[in-house]
């Protein structure tokens, strides 16, 4: 059936089909474009709601959009509160699609996490540290290998905000290292200034500000 | 900066989702298959990682992805408003989380 179909001579609808249409980004018109900018990989948006009469703590993790394209990306960015108004309590994160943003999920249980911490609330400091951070995560430039990120998450909290990266493993320790010194260059943080790695297993027996530190640079 | 939009809850929820020229065109674009055959306006700076595809990975460095940023700020998806209402915003909105 199908090399018949193959075998038809040309028709009119494939003359229009040949016919050459504009192609066009959104840098060519805002409104009326044909081509998007695909992403490595699907990334998940999550929203973590701060506790909330009636939902149970399993309950507050909320899985916002899924997409694939850097379009996509800051339409999201462009329509949704910044960070740095995040209300107490509250995470946004963006994981690989598949990925749940805790300690739990199989990806994480034997991984890490590079972590800044700051007091305050962070303003627009914090709002451009989190975009460059999340820009480095879906632009493939965090991550050397492209298998230990597994995500980027900022928590707002009573006094302070933290931005991490998650990974995979907290054993590849160049690659780990590698990855710890890019995410301070994309934070601009001054060389003083450090940042440390700890492990999700310590964190969960710990509590998450007490775990011990793995690594730092 | 692009103006964020006030998600308090101020549109109705049984509003109906304007047609919008950028999100149609966002659903219905084509993934760009070889960023090196795309001409950009000269105003736009290509990619520094240009090669882009290493070891499979598609990478784009964040000068480049801010270029974006004016220029894509419709919203992601159909029916964001009323996501948002369920989850982001009701949390925004709610002083007593603060």
């Amino acid at each position: 059936m199908q090399t018949e179909q193959q075998k038809e001579p040309q028709t009119a609808s494939n003359a229009v089909e040949n016919q050459e249409v504009a192609l066009k980004t959104v840098f060519d018109d805002k409104l009326n474009f044909n081509l998007k900018h695909p992403l490595s990989r699907p990334w998940t948006l999550w929203f973590l709601m701060p506790p909330t009469p009636g939902l149970e703590w399993n309950e507050l993790q909320k899985n916002i959009i899924t997409f694939n394209s850097v379009e996509e990306f800051w339409g999201i960015h462009n329509n949704i509160n910044a960070a740095s108004s995040l209300p107490i309590k509250s995470d946004y994160s963006f994981f690989r699609e598949g990925v749940r943003p805790e300690w739990e999920d199989i990806h994480n249980k034997n991984g890490g996490k590079w972590a800044f911490q700051n007091k305050g609330r962070g303003g627009n400091a914090l709002d451009e540290m989190w975009l460059t951070t999340v820009l480095s995560a879906i632009g493939e430039t965090l991550d050397p290998t492209g298998e230990e990120v597994m995500g980027v998450v900022i928590n707002m909290r009573k006094g302070f905000y933290r931005l991490a990266v998650w990974t995979k493993t907290c054993t590849n320790r160049e690659v780990l290292l590698d990855i710890g010194n890019r995410f301070k260059q994309i934070l601009n943080l001054p060389r003083t200034e450090t940042i440390e790695f700890s492990a999700h297993e310590d964190s969960s027996k710990s509590g998450s500000t007490r775990a011990k530190t793995r690594m730092s640079v | 900066t692009p103006k964020r939009e006030v998600l308090s809850g101020v549109e109705s929820l049984k509003s109906q989702p304007k047609p919008s020229a950028s999100l149609d065109s966002l659903l219905q674009a084509s993934i760009i298959s070889d960023i090196s055959k795309i001409v950009y306006p000269s105003s736009i700076k290509r990619p520094a990682t240009e090669g882009e595809i290493k070891d499979g990975k598609l990478l784009y460095d964040i000068p480049f992805l801010m270029q974006f940023q004016t220029y894509y700020t419709d919203k992601p998806a159909y029916g964001w408003d009323e996501k948002m209402k369920g989850t982001v915003a009701s949390a925004f909105s709610d002083k007593s989380s603060r």
